[in-house]
C-alpha cells in the first residue's frame, strides 16, 4: 500500500500517512495492538468489504482494560459509532483505575464504572451517527476489566467474553439477541425450534442513537488462583468456536512454538486465533483481544520501565499496521477523535457462515424484545438482582 | 504508581466540506509521583530590587523579610543564590562563586547576610539581573551532574530604566531555557507589560503583591519551585505537510503564547514547544489551532501528533484527526472545552483592550470592552477575575454586559485587573459532578 500524497510506504503507521496525514483506503482492514501480556488484532476477514469491528486497550500496572465493539454491516456509520464506543469506553474506565485503589473497590463500585463508562460509549455514539435515521448506526460492546482476582464484564450484544484457564474455557457473556431473548420468555422451547427461529441472531440490545441507552448486563467473574486469560471477541471468531475450545487450544499451540514470530506470545495466541476464523471462512470481521492473567505481574514491571513518562494513553489505539512491536503509540488513532472508516454498501447476508451473524438478519434488530439479565452474578440497575 | 504523564485531547473530527481548521484543547497531566529516575537537583536564584526607589514607604524592611522567608523556605540541598539588582547586580550570598547548597548553616548565613548587607541605591536594570542568574545557573548546571531544575524569584518596584528593551531583549534569550523566573511587582511604578514581557519568556508567572502581602508570597512562590519534579518538558507536536499551526497557547491555569516559541526538533514536520518545570500531578490546559489541507467527503487525516518531551525522549503520541463529511449534526458540533478556552482568551483581550482605552482617555471603548470581559468572565465562572472587574466597573448588569467606569480607581487595582487579566479558570468536563 503506497501513500496516496507520493510519499514512501515506509512513511505509514496505522494506515495513515506520516506526510500528508491522510488516511489511507483500507486503514481498518487489519490492525494489531501489543501490550505484552494484552493483545489484541482485528481483521476485516474474507467475505465483507469493510472492517467494522473496533477494539480498545488500556492498561495500569496489573490491570487491563479491553473493549470490543462490532459494528452492524448493514447500518451506515457503524464502523465510526463502533470505534469512537470501544475508546471511549476503555479511557472512562482506565481514568478510574488510574484514581483509584481498583482492586479494593467492592462490586458495585467497579459495576458503576462500568455503567459510567457505557453511558459515555453511549453518548459518544450519539455525536457520531445520526439518531433519527430508521437506519441507525449499531454495535455490539464488550467491556472486560482483569485485574488480580476480579474480572469484570459489561456487554451488550453478542460479542463475547471467555475465560480460560487450565480447566478449560467459561463462556461469561450470554449473547443479547432475539433467539435468547424468546428463549427465556418461552423456556418450553426446544433448541431445534430455536434454531429455526427467524431473525434468530438479531441484537436486542446494542449501542447507537436509537440503543435502549440501559445499563449493560454486569458479571463480576472470580478467575481463582489459577493463572489463565481473558478472550474478548466479535462473533467473527466466536460463530467458529461457540464453546471457546479452539480458543483454549491456541493458548498451548502458540506456547509451543514460541517464538513464532516477532509478535508477543500473547499476541500470537490472537494472531494463530484469528487465522483460524479466517481459515474458517472468514465470515466476518474478527477481533480477537487476549489479557493473560499469567504474564501481568512480570510484564506491568517491564511496560512501566520501557513507557516511563510515556502518555497512558497513547496506546489505547485502534490502529496499528503492524504486528509484534512495542510502539503500540505509532499508531495510535486519536485520543477522543472519533475515527472515520470507509462505510458504505457493505456486503449482506452471507450464505457461506455456518453461524448467523447480525447480517443475515437484514440488519435489523428484533422490535419489543426485553433485555434480559441472566447470569446468577449479573447486576444491572433498575433490574432484580 | 507510574512515571506517565497523563494527555487528554478534546476536538471534533467531523469537518464540513471545504473546511481547514482543526481547534483542539489538550490536558496534559503530570504524574503524581515520579519513580525511579534520577532525582532533579533544584537550584533557585533570589533577585531583589535594590534601587534607590526601594527606600519608599515600608517596601525595603519588607523586601528583606521576604528574601529571607524564601530563604528559609529553600528544601535542603538546593543549589542557591541571592542577588541585588540595581543597574547592576551584585552578588548577596554567596559572596563569591555561583552558589551555596542549602542547609541550616548556609540558610542562617544568606540569612544574616542579607539582613546585615543590603541598602537601597542606584537605577533598574532588570536584563542585567538576570544575566548574572543566568551566568550563575549556567555554571551551576555544569557542575551538577543528571536534571537540573532551576528557578529564580525576580522582585521589582521600578519600570527598566536603564536598559534598551532590545538589551533586555538579548538577555532574556540568553536566560530562556537555562532558568523558569516567577516576577513580582510591589507599588505602582512598575509596567505590567514589561513584567509580563519578562515572566512570559522565562516560562514563569507575573503578579503584583502588596508589600503587606510579600512574605507570605515569596514563602509560596518558593513553595511552588520546591514543589517541582520535572524538568523541561517539552511539547513536540507534528502537523501533516501543507497545515500550519495558527496558534498553540497554554490557556489553565493561565494564557501563555507559545505560538512563536516552537523550535524545529530536526524531524520534519515537527515543532517542539518548551513548558517549563512540573509539579508531582500538576495539571494544565493547552489550546491547538491548526489549518490542514482539506479532504474529499469520506476521507480522514490526521491533523496533528501530540507527544511530550522527557529527557529528550518522546512519549507515546497521541494524534488529533479530523475527516470530512456532510453531516451536518456531527460538523456543527461544539466542544465544550475549546467553546470555554476561546471565551477566556476573548476576556483577557477585553480587559487589555478596555484598560488600553481607558487609559487614553477612550471612555466609550473602555465601557464595552470592559463590559464585555464581566460578561464573559461572569458567564464563564471567573469570578476572581469579576472581583478584579469590580475593582475599575461598576457593574449594572453583568448578563449584558452593562457597566459604568468608576472614578478615582486605585492605579494598584488598575495594574492587578492588568497582570491577572490572562488567569482563567478550567472548563468543567462533562460528566464531573457539579
Amino acid at each position: 500500500m503506497d501513500p496516496t500524497c507520493g510519499a514512501s510506504p515506509d512513511q505509514l503507521a496505522g494506515g495513515f500517512c506520516q506526510v500528508c496525514g491522510l488516511a489511507q483506503p483500507g486503514r481498518r482492514d487489519h490492525i494489531e495492538i501489543d501490550r505484552g501480556w494484552v493483545a489484541g488484532i482485528t481483521d476485516r476477514g474474507v467475505v465483507r468489504k469493510a472492517n467494522e469491528d473496533a477494539f480498545a486497550i488500556e492498561t495500569w500496572d496489573e490491570v487491563a482494560v479491553v473493549c470490543v465493539c462490532d459494528g452492524v454491516a448493514s447500518a451506515p456509520g457503524s464502523a465510526d459509532i463502533s470505534e469512537v464506543a470501544a475508546i471511549t469506553a476503555a479511557e472512562t474506565v482506565l481514568e478510574a483505575v488510574r484514581t483509584s485503589n481498583w482492586t479494593e473497590l467492592s462490586d458495585d463500585d467497579r459495576a458503576d464504572v462500568l455503567d459510567e463508562a457505557t453511558e459515555r460509549a453511549q453518548a459518544a455514539t450519539l455525536s457520531a451517527g445520526q439518531a433519527d435515521s430508521a437506519n441507525a448506526p449499531a454495535s455490539t460492546y464488550v467491556l472486560a476489566v482483569l485485574s488480580p482476582g476480579v474480572l469484570d464484564v459489561a456487554w451488550l450484544g453478542d460479542s463475547r467474553a471467555y475465560w480460560i484457564n487450565e480447566f478449560g474455557p467459561e463462556l461469561l457473556t450470554s449473547d443479547h439477541n432475539h433467539r435468547n431473548a424468546v428463549a427465556e420468555a418461552q423456556p418450553d422451547l426446544g433448541a431445534a425450534q430455536l434454531a429455526e427461529l427467524a431473525n434468530g441472531a438479531a441484537l436486542v440490545r446494542y449501542l447507537g442513537p436509537d440503543g435502549d441507552g440501559e445499563p449493560p448486563e454486569i458479571v463480576h467473574f472470580d478467575p481463582g488462583d489459577a493463572p489463565g486469560m481473558v478472550v474478548v471477541c466479535s462473533d467473527g471468531l466466536s460463530m467458529y468456536d461457540e464453546e471457546g475450545t479452539v480458543m483454549a487450544d491456541a493458548g498451548r499451540k502458540a506456547a509451543a512454538s514460541f517464538p513464532p514470530s516477532e509478535r508477543g506470545l500473547v499476541a500470537a495466541r490472537a494472531a494463530s486465533l484469528v487465522e483460524f476464523a479466517l481459515a474458517s471462512g472468514g465470515g466476518d470481521n474478527v477481533t480477537v483481544v487476549i489479557a493473560d492473567s499469567s504474564h501481568a505481574a512480570s510484564e506491568s514491571e517491564s511496560t512501566r520501565a520501557t513507557s516511563t513518562g510515556a502518555a497512558s494513553t497513547g496506546d489505547e489505539a485502534v490502529g496499528h499496521e503492524a504486528a509484534g512491536h512495542g510502539a503500540a503509540g505509532d499508531e495510535a488513532a486519536g485520543h477522543g477523535a472519533a475515527g472515520h472508516g470507509a462505510a458504505g454498501d457493505e456486503f449482506v447476508g452471507d450464505e457461506a457462515s455456518p453461524a448467523p451473524s447480525e447480517s443475515d438478519a437484514s440488519g435489523d434488530v428484533a422490535p419489543d424484545a426485553e433485555p434480559s439479565a441472566r447470569a446468577s452474578s449479573a447486576r444491572g440497575k433498575g433490574k432484580a438482582t | 504508581m507510574s512515571n506517565m504523564f497523563d494527555i487528554e485531547v478534546f476536538h471534533n473530527p467531523a469537518l464540513a466540506p471545504g473546511a481547514t481548521s482543526v481547534d483542539a484543547v489538550i490536558t496534559l497531566t503530570a504524574p503524581q509521583d515520579v519513580e525511579g529516575g534520577e532525582e532533579p537537583t533544584a537550584v533557585e536564584i533570589i533577585m531583589v530590587d535594590m534601587s534607590g526607589s526601594m527606600d519608599q514607604g515600608d517596601r525595603f524592611p519588607m523586601a528583606i523579610e521576604a528574601t529571607c522567608a524564601a530563604i528559609e523556605a529553600l528544601a535542603d540541598g538546593t543549589w542557591f543564590s541571592v542577588i541585588a539588582g540595581t543597574n547592576r547586580a551584585y552578588p548577596v550570598y554567596p559572596a563569591r562563586g555561583p552558589a551555596a547548597i542549602a542547609n541550616a548553616e548556609t540558610k542562617g548565613e544568606a540569612i544574616k547576610t542579607v539582613r546585615t548587607r543590603l541598602r537601597p541605591s542606584g537605577g533598574t536594570a532588570m536584563g542585567v539581573w538576570i544575566e548574572a542568574a543566568t551566568i550563575a545557573v549556567r555554571q551551576m548546571r555544569d557542575t551538577i551532574t543528571g536534571p537540573v531544575l532551576a528557578h529564580g524569584i525576580l522582585l521589582t518596584d521600578g519600570k527598566n530604566e536603564h536598559e534598551q528593551r532590545s538589551q533586555l531583549d538579548a538577555r532574556l534569550a540568553a536566560a530562556e531555557g537555562i532558568f523558569q523566573c516567577d516576577c513580582r511587582g510591589i507599588g505602582a511604578d512598575w509596567e505590567v507589560e514589561e513584567l509580563r514581557h519578562i515572566a512570559s519568556r522565562l516560562l514563569g508567572t507575573a503578579d503584583i503583591v502588596a508589600s503587606g502581602d510579600l512574605v507570605g508570597e515569596f514563602r509560596s512562590m518558593m513553595g511552588a519551585a520546591m514543589g517541582k519534579r520535572m524538568a523541561d518538558v517539552g511539547l513536540r507536536v507534528w502537523t501533516p505537510k501543507g497545515a500550519r499551526i495558527v496558534h498553540l497557547r497554554q490557556v489553565a491555569p493561565s494564557i501563555e503564547e507559545l505560538t512563536d516559541r516552537g523550535v524545529e526538533p530536526g524531524a520534519p514536520f515537527t515543532l517542539d514547544y518548551p513548558t517549563g518545570a512540573w509539579a508531582g500531578g500538576e495539571s494544565r490546559d493547552y489550546h491547538l489551532r491548526v489549518e490542514i489541507p482539506t479532504g474529499e467527503v469520506g476521507q480522514e487525516r490526521r491533523a496533528a501528533r501530540i507527544q511530550l518531551m522527557l529527557d529528550q525522549k518522546e512519549t507515546e503520541p497521541h494524534f488529533l484527526q479530523a475527516f470530512w463529511t456532510e453531516d451536518t449534526n456531527s460538523t456543527t458540533r461544539i466542544v465544550a472545552e475549546v467553546a470555554h478556552y476561546t471565551g477566556q482568551a476573548d476576556l483577557a483581550q477585553a480587559i487589555d483592550e478596555g484598560l488600553a482605552a481607558r487609559k487614553n482617555g477612550d471612555d466609550k471603548t473602555a465601557t464595552v470592552r470592559l463590559g464585555q470581559a464581566v460578561k464573559l468572565a461572569s458567564e464563564s465562572g471567573n469570578d476572581a477575575t469579576v472581583r478584579l472587574l469590580q475593582k475599575v466597573v461598576e457593574v449594572e448588569d453583568a448578563g449584558s454586559g452593562t457597566v459604568r467606569l468608576k472614578a478615582g480607581v486605585a492605579e494598584e487595582d488598575e495594574m492587578a485587573l492588568d497582570v491577572r487579566s490572562t488567569r482563567t479558570v478550567r472548563v468543567k468536563r462533562s460528566g464531573e459532578p457539579s
